[in-house]
């Protein structure tokens, strides 16, 4: 009898550790949709910014190409904060763009039109899907 | 491609031809249709001519009424192909990338990259020395 208690209160624990670890996840889960739902407006404006930007400093290219590096740069760390918060599969269009602009202004060989508005380009892309995002968020089930 | 993947890209590249100056714009002042019979404002319109057809450009302030009486104004641009004199035939998605093209005509109509080049260059030449007195 003592040996079956026994081992029934081994199997509890080892339940019970399986239930404990569960739970972490979900919470984890939960922590991440939540922190991700009430950061996305903010850091679609800051892309949104960062877009115009673009835009504005491309309309005078020739004299704006300090502007413009510095402008990616910012750009770049504020994708890597947005990269934390997506899954594996949003993130992939933030991974390519983050490749893109890392070496902005760190070489000393001027980025040319062409490399920004490839760049602006993909922040135009990304800004659609967030859109989207933002959209589907609002039919999710509740965690 | 996506519907607004190719919208987006198309604006783009209108953006990119203005920027480079292969898209020239002209501006005018609003025709009847955008003018009469509506509570719509618009201050500026621009046309460019693009593979046989025009495009027009203006920016707009609407009324939008939350109340009878209560208002408050939102701003609006819209990119048309349109006719000669300006009849609206069809209206491109609203994007945002639009405001962004928007800015470049302005840019390009008002001559600013011409002005800020001459400023430079008036403020790298050595100044003159002005009259002595005496």
């Amino acid at each position: 009898m003592a040996d079956i208690l026994t081992v029934l209160g081994n199997v509890c624990s080892v339940v019970g550790f399986l239930l404990t670890l569960l739970v972490l996840l979900k919470l984890r889960r939960i922590y991440r949709s939540f922190l991700f739902q009430a950061r996305l407006p903010d850091l679609r404006k800051k892309i949104k910014g960062h877009r115009s930007a673009l835009a504005r400093l491309l309309n005078n290219f020739a004299d704006a190409g300090a502007e413009i590096a510095a402008e990616i740069q910012k750009c770049h760390a504020n994708l890597q904060n947005l990269r934390t918060k997506l899954g594996r599969r949003q993130a992939a269009s933030v991974t390519a763009l983050l490749k893109q602009t890392a070496d902005f202004g760190l070489s000393s060989v001027a980025p040319s039109k062409e490399e920004v508005r490839r760049v602006y380009l993909a922040l135009v892309l990304l800004e659609e899907e967030l859109e989207n995002l933002s959209e589907d968020i609002k039919w999710r089930p509740r965690e | 491609m996506k519907e607004e993947n190719k919208t987006a890209k198309a604006i783009t590249l209108l953006l990119q031809q203005t920027q480079d100056g292969f898209l020239r714009w002209e501006a005018h002042t609003p025709g009847e249709d955008l003018t009469q019979g509506t509570a719509r404002l618009v201050e500026t319109v621009y046309f460019a001519e693009k593979e046989q057809q025009t495009l027009r450009l203006y920016s707009y302030r609407d009324r939008f009424y939350t109340d009878e009486e209560v208002w408050h104004w939102e701003d609006g641009v819209a990119l048309e192909l349109s006719d000669k004199k300006g009849i609206s035939w069809w209206q491109f998605p609203g994007h945002p990338i639009i405001w962004d093209l928007l800015e470049a005509v302005r840019f390009k109509t008002a001559g600013a990259d011409a002005f800020i080049d001459k400023l430079l260059e008036e403020g790298e030449a050595p100044s003159e020395p002005g009259p002595t007195g005496g």
